[in-house]
């Protein structure tokens, strides 16, 4: 007899990345990372627990839970993988299982179409984690706004000011600040305005603080403010960060400017290097508007007997390409808009006038979702379909076979 | 023990598929420590004031953080300060307050003091130098000097402050003056 030949390499890798066994173990995973993710949510907030288990860079995640035995009076370390890794391999499982490796064929068609739709959500969540973009867009009744505003990401902006008016700023991105709370300072060059930047000592949440004249030279500080470090809240838009900033003219690194920023500042600091004035300003992350919001009228009703909106509204003119066009916005009726959405999000009644808080969300694939699941519900439908189409047959000529044959 | 060298071999594999996975993305995530900074974005609205009292700042000065009592506050020369607030409890009364921290006496007036024009009022330039025996936090120090406008606006009055050396704030009074001159509110609530 003969033998039967070894699988090559080759095989034996693709039978392993589309198999049932890495399926099951990644949609395992993925229950648990969702089930932990939602039992330490209440004490450590959304953002910090989407950072730790859904975000691209946590490769792995340590739960963190009271219930989890101690050893020695620390808590059990049991490493697992973070979900967007588990989800890159469960999308290359599907795809070469789900898809390339599955028999094809009429009788599998509704399977292939239902493993698709998966792919395709998976693919949605990759778009959407990478490319979509979310914001608060806070306008008075009667005012014009063209910009939204990062719910928790800093940025630092540098802008020339010529005179006395701004000039638009250079910004430093928040992920390129994110990584100041694992290393002590970054080096950040500015080409175009010949300066090179240096941010140190960066806190999730601080306090800005007077120094005594008496401790001038013995803390940290500038221009007499130093930063004074705070317990990191929960809710993330609570937290505000702080920085300093050491400045100066590439290749002058002897002859820096030190400044303090934070995030609650109103105004840029400046400072002068060079014979040119420039304006240095911590700020949640500012997202211009391809169009400008006038808002028109804004209504909102409150619960009865509190001061907690129930419903809101607000009568909006939306400015584009020198046209205008009148829009209602209502609480689940948002206005889309080039791939922009705008939800009502927030309102509030400062007595002389109202103020709408629109939601703006620019996702790529923020209809894919709604698309992966209409291709699911066809794939199961015809699947299902199918099966109940053959079983009806098949019983059917079952019971012909055995009827009495008439005489 | 074949079959558990087959079965640990196994096992390495698929750890080595995985790996093969995953390392690329790990790799591409490394973070330099220098970044190039090239991107900008347009100005908004955003961009315009924060504060209903908008103010140009004169280039030779440089902007520093807010706190509690200074709406604006600025830095000149070696250890130059202005700062802008708000206060309460009567233009003479403060114009003495600011006149004691030099050891000056008390004026009964304010009639005969120079006017400035601030924000379409009318405002009393003080100016004094001397021995400042401190206050607002700062120490007491020696050849002071201090030049700075009260105006009422409303209930409350606007106060621009400068305080640093004696021959730098002498120096600097007609910028101040100018900046003074130069305030204006953002809203339509100007009066």
């Amino acid at each position: 007899m003969a033998q039967a030949s070894t699988p090559s390499f080759a095989v034996k890798t693709f039978r392993f990345l589309s198999g049932f066994g890495l399926a099951v173990t990644c949609l395992l995973l993925l229950l648990i990372l969702t089930w932990l993710s939602t039992l330490e949510q209440p004490a450590k907030g959304l953002y910090e627990v989407q950072k730790r288990y859904y975000d691209a860079e946590a490769w792995f995640v340590v739960p963190d839970l009271d219930w989890i035995p101690q050893i020695n009076g620390k808590p059990l370390f049991i490493p697992l993988p973070g979900a967007y890794l588990v989800s890159a391999v469960l999308f290359v499982n599907l795809f070469l299982g789900g898809i390339i490796r599955i028999r094809k064929g009429w009788k599998n068609i509704g399977v292939v179409i239902s493993h698709f739709s998966m792919v395709s959500l998976l693919l949605a969540g990759f778009v959407s984690h990478h490319y979509s973009k979310e914001g608060i867009m806070a306008v008075y009744e009667g005012e014009v706004s063209d910009y939204a505003q990062s719910y928790t990401e800093f940025t630092i902006e540098v802008s020339e000011i010529v005179d006395g008016q701004k000039t638009p700023p250079y910004v430093v991105q928040a992920e390129d600040l994110k990584a100041l709370e694992k290393v002590k300072s970054r080096v950040f060059e500015l080409p175009d305005l010949g300066l090179n930047i240096k941010v140190s000592d960066w806190m999730r949440n601080s306090a800005r603080v007077e120094v005594d004249q008496a401790d001038i030279g013995k803390v940290l500080e500038a221009d007499g403010f130093a930063l004074q470090m705070m317990e990191v809240q929960p809710v993330e838009e609570l937290n505000m960060a702080g920085c300093f900033i050491e400045v100066h003219r590439q290749g002058e690194e002897t002859q820096a400017t030190r400044l303090v920023l934070h995030g609650a500042d109103p105004n840029a600091v400046t400072a002068t290097i060079g014979g040119k004035i420039y304006g240095f300003r911590l700020i949640r992350e500012i997202w211009p508007m391809p169009f400008q919001v006038r808002l028109d009228k804004s209504v909102g009703e409150y619960y009865p007997g509190t001061t907690k909106p129930s419903s809101f509204q607000s009568d909006i003119t939306r400015i584009a390409d020198s046209s205008e066009q009148a829009y209602r916005i209502r609480m689940n009726e948002p206005m889309r808009y080039e791939g922009y959405t705008l939800y009502q999000a927030r309102w509030e009644d400062r007595g002389e006038r109202a103020m709408s808080g629109f939601a703006i969300v620019k996702n790529p694939s923020d209809q894919w979702p709604k698309y992966s699941l209409y291709i699911s519900i066809l794939g199961l439908t015809i699947h299902f379909g199918m099966k109940l189409g053959g079983f009806i047959a098949k019983s059917s000529k079952g019971r012909k076979k055995s009827d009495p044959i008439e005489a | 023990m074949q079959g558990y060298g087959k079965h640990v071999k196994t096992i390495m594999f698929k750890l080595l598929c995985l790996g093969a996975l995953v390392v690329p993305l790990l790799v591409s995530c490394r973070k330099s420590e220098k970044v190039v900074v090239t991107q900008k974005r347009i100005l908004t609205v955003a961009d315009e004031a924060n504060d209903s009292l908008v103010a140009v700042m004169p280039p030779e000065w440089r902007q520093l953080p807010g706190t509690n009592f200074r709406i604006l506050n600025y830095r000149f020369g070696k250890d130059g300060e202005v700062f802008v607030g708000r206060s309460r409890g009567g233009l003479l009364p403060n114009a003495n307050r600011w006149l004691g921290q030099f050891g000056k006496p008390a004026l009964s007036g304010v009639d005969d003091l120079p006017k400035v024009k601030v924000l379409g009022r009318e405002g009393v330039l003080l100016t004094a130098s001397g021995d400042f025996g401190g206050a607002m936090g700062r120490p007491a120090r020696k050849n002071a000097g201090l030049a700075g406008v009260i105006v009422s606006v409303g209930d409350r009055l606007l106060t621009i402050k400068m305080i640093g050396g004696a021959e730098a704030v002498a120096a600097e009074q007609e910028r101040l003056i100018q900046f003074c001159e130069s305030l204006r509110i953002e809203n339509a609530e100007s009066k």
